[in-house]
């Protein structure tokens, strides 16, 4: 008899995954083929449809905007090296980091056009609620390998954000998002990235002098090597006479679970270690002026913010503003006083108002905590300089 | 003293066991639920199991096994309504210490090996709760040591024994066609319209190591911490295709059906989970009734952490034009996801095998009952024929035959 005082010689009762059953049909499709569970496997795992489909009940936008694939090596590291990006840009603009902004009026219809030439992407509209067609994910949806017209009327102004569906534990950490921003149905919306524009405060229409766009981020350099679109994807690896078909487990897999930020970001901007003062994202404003910042967490840490003299008006969460009915009869702004930590996980927005009382440098600070550990693994710094 | 057992388990998410009197208890998730009368008791016990993750890797865990289920992770959901009687008759079958506590109402102490022990509590108030083996902490609950509780308030239209001003408001407005028609078309919230999300994540590496020790010798928490790095992330017990088609995890219903979803972390890592297609009302938050119940798209959850979120079951506010006329898109499915993305592997890759959900409109139609599957059977949007047929209207005669339902959850 082995030794029984050794856990692992004990047989153990196991509990057992679901099956996928290769010849078990769920239903007849339109052409009288059988579907099972097997296809329906493939259908979420891997072999999602490609398509350029026509967008239904397709109607003559008010605004449209267009956006492709680029790869490219971008001198985004700190001092200037280059680091490969996956990314949006403008069909005739250059690459860039984070994606451009998309900037739409509530209550207009907007076609948001995304183009490939090669490979599939998707462009998910974070936070817009529309139909599944127009949503750009993969898995209950399809991947776009032409081209396809997401169609939207966006219901109420706000701060949402854009980024590609595929594989996007990879793709959204490569680079492929930006800022959508929703302005509220007001003479000169929408509004120029930065500059003066109005925004919904409860059921009123306010104005802000200066608008700070804080996209805070990571990267682990390592993800950026040169690298397949489908790493991770079961997909290389498909076997279909193989019911359960991974990716191999052990060392030898590409680590997508294993994120190591050692670059810290906002705005495209890396931290060198001293305060961020690049004019694309520390704020310069005159002395009573109102200030509107939209704050996204873009990256895969938890992010503790301060503002340490600062106590700023949250007016909007993910998109929906406090407050204004009627989705948000049943919510309020609250405020963040000054010197209180607040932190944003992964993709939440908030969307603060602030008329600092003083002159001078006020410091807003970012430390980076690993989503497992919780340990501090970067931080940053960026001011709003009052004139 | 150890069984030798072959025993397979199915993983099918979500058992309950209900406490009290049968017309108390709404339905509850589940038409089968197991129901036990007013002073009835559970038989609940902590024991070895191999736990198979998406990819079929039986890992090494602990489980509570209930004498209904058998071992189940997470354990076997308990409900009751507040102030019921909950008799829960617990062993240890494992060789080291372990225990069942849900803070703030019921703490075991230690069972020794072997050991047995009933507890009898009150069902505390009205929310939602984890209950878990805290010893040697985190290593026992992360092992797989936990379920979930969910308690009904004594009284009341909302989840909650006191709900804060805002959280009884917005529970009044549902099926109030006087006040909110547009934005709460449909009916008021059904007590039996729950759903829960459970994340956890395992890192195999750990629990074997746990295996390998000597029976009874507890694993120093720092050495199971130190480096601890998983690649396994589940939702309710399943993960990927799995926990995306299992009809108990993915919630469902008509425009007009609102829904809560209670959210719980037994896990390590924090997650940001993020809804498409809707927003949600964050109502409570660690079991306090929020003061200011904001929608959100994507929340917080870190280890501990319970959510509990209203889900308006309203046409999706920026689609255009809403219904689409094509009835084909119905029954519309959206996912759920977690946004810090790495949860969404298994075993390094294999992107969407982890902590990922859906939820479904049934169909345009407002308020229940809802749609039957003969009406809209679930292709749930994996139809490749559906982007065939999209500038057909109406369902006609094409050839849709629902055979089952459709889950692939059998
Ligand atoms: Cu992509
Ligand atoms: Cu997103």
């Amino acid at each position: 008899m082995a030794d029984t005082n050794l856990r692992n010689d004990k047989e153990l009762p196991v509990i057992v995954r679901d099956e996928v059953h290769a010849d078990h049909v769920l239903f007849i499709d339109a052409d009288g083929n059988p579907v099972t569970d097997l296809d329906m496997f493939e259908r979420f795992s891997c072999k999602i449809p490609n398509l350029n489909p026509d967008t239904p009940d397709r109607v003559e936008p008010d605004l449209v905007n267009e956006r492709e694939f680029f790869e490219d090596d971008l001198p985004l590291l700190p001092g200037g090296g280059r680091i490969r990006i996956f990314g949006f840009k403008e069909p005739d603009g250059e690459p860039q980091f984070p994606a451009p902004t998309m900037r739409w009026v509530e209550g207009k219809i907007i076609h948001s056009i995304v183009h490939m030439k090669k490979n599939t992407h998707t462009i998910h509209h974070h936070g817009m609620d529309g139909t599944n067609f127009n949503d750009g994910v993969g898995h209950t949806g399809f991947e776009v390998s032409g081209s396809y017209t997401h169609q939207f009327k966006p219901r109420v102004a706000g701060t949402y954000l854009y980024h590609c569906h595929k594989n996007t534990v990879l793709h959204f950490e490569m680079g492929m998002y930006g800022f959508l921003i929703v302005d509220p149905p007001v003479e000169g919306a929408p509004f120029r990235d930065g500059g003066r524009g109005m925004v919904r405060r409860m059921n009123d229409i306010v104005p802000y002098d200066v608008e700070a766009m804080w996209a805070v981020d990571e990267f682990d350099t390592r993800w950026h090597r040169p690298i397949n679109h489908l790493a991770g994807l079961a997909c290389p690896f498909y076997n279909s006479s193989q019911v359960n078909a991974f990716v191999p487990t052990g060392d030898e897999n590409v680590g997508l679970h294993d994120f190591r930020p050692d670059v810290f970001l906002v705005s495209g901007v890396a931290s060198t270690g001293e305060p961020i003062a690049d004019r694309r994202v520390a704020v310069q404003a005159a002395w009573g002026d109102t200030i509107l910042i939209r704050l996204l967490n873009a990256g895969y840490t938890v992010q503790e913010y301060l503002f340490p003299d600062l106590t700023v008006e949250v007016v909007d969460v993910d998109g929906r503003p406090l407050g204004h009915e009627p989705e948000g009869t049943f919510s309020r702004p609250f405020t963040i006083a000054a010197g209180t930590p607040f932190r944003l996980t992964t993709a939440r927005r908030y969307s603060m108002l602030v008329t600092p009382a003083e002159i001078g440098r006020h410091p807003f600070k970012v430390r980076f905590l690993h989503w497992i550990t919780g340990r501090e693994v970067g931080r940053l710094e960026t001011f709003i300089d009052v004139l | 003293m150890k069984r030798r057992e072959f025993i397979k388990y199915g993983a099918y998410g979500v058992t309950v066991v209900a406490f009290g009197s049968m017309v108390t208890i709404p339905q509850f998730i589940k038409v089968g639920a197991a129901r036990l009368p007013n002073g009835g008791t559970l038989k609940l016990s902590m024991k070895e199991v191999l736990f198979e993750m998406v990819d079929k890797r039986p890992v090494y865990h602990w489980a509570f096994a209930d004498a209904m289920h058998g071992p189940r992770i997470p354990g076997v959901m308990l409900m009751a309504r507040e102030g019921e009687m909950i008799n829960i008759a617990l062993t240890n079958e494992m060789d080291e210490a372990h225990a069942f506590a849900i803070p703030g109402v019921v703490d075991s102490g230690p069972l020794a090996a072997g050991e047995s022990r009933t507890l009898t509590f009150a069902a505390p108030r009205g929310g939602t709760y984890l209950y878990f083996d805290p010893l040697n902490a985190p290593v026992n609950r992360v092992m797989g040591l936990y379920g979930a509780m969910i308690v009904l308030p004594a009284a009341g239209n909302t989840p909650y024994s006191d709900p804060t001003p805002l959280v009884q408001g917005l529970f009044d407005a549902l099926g109030d066609q006087g006040t909110m028609p547009e934005f709460f078309p449909g009916d008021a919230w059904d007590p039996a319209r729950n759903w829960v999300w459970l994340f956890a994540a395992v890192d195999h590496k750990k629990n074997e190591m746990v295996r390998n020790l000597p029976a009874g010798q507890a694993i120093d928490p720092e050495v199971f911490l130190d480096g601890y790095l998983p690649q396994y992330f589940l939702l309710t017990g399943k993960s990927g295709f799995f926990s995306s088609h299992d009809p108990e995890i993915f919630p469902h219903g008509n425009i007009g059906q609102p829904a809560i979803i209670r959210t719980l972390n037994a896990g390590l890592a924090t997650h940001s989970p993020h809804i498409h297609g809707t927003h949600l009302a964050q109502i409570a938050v660690d079991g306090v009734v929020a003061e200011n119940p904001f929608s959100l798209d994507t929340w917080s959850l870190p280890p501990l952490g319970r959510v509990d979120l209203f889900h308006p079951f309203v046409a999706p506010l920026d689609a255009f034009p809403w219904p689409p006329s094509n009835i084909l898109e119905f029954p519309m499915p959206f996912t759920m996801h977690c946004h810090t993305e790495m949860s969404q592997t298994a075993a390094g890759g294999n992107y969407p095998q982890g902590a990922v959900t859906d939820w479904e409109i049934r169909s345009p139609q407002v308020g229940g009952p809802e749609a039957s599957e003969e009406e809209f059977p679930s292709f749930r949007g994996m139809d490749p024929a559906m982007f065939k047929r999209t500038s057909t209207a109406g369902r006609g005669s094409a050839g849709h035959v629902a055979k089952e339902s459709g889950h692939g959850s059998h």
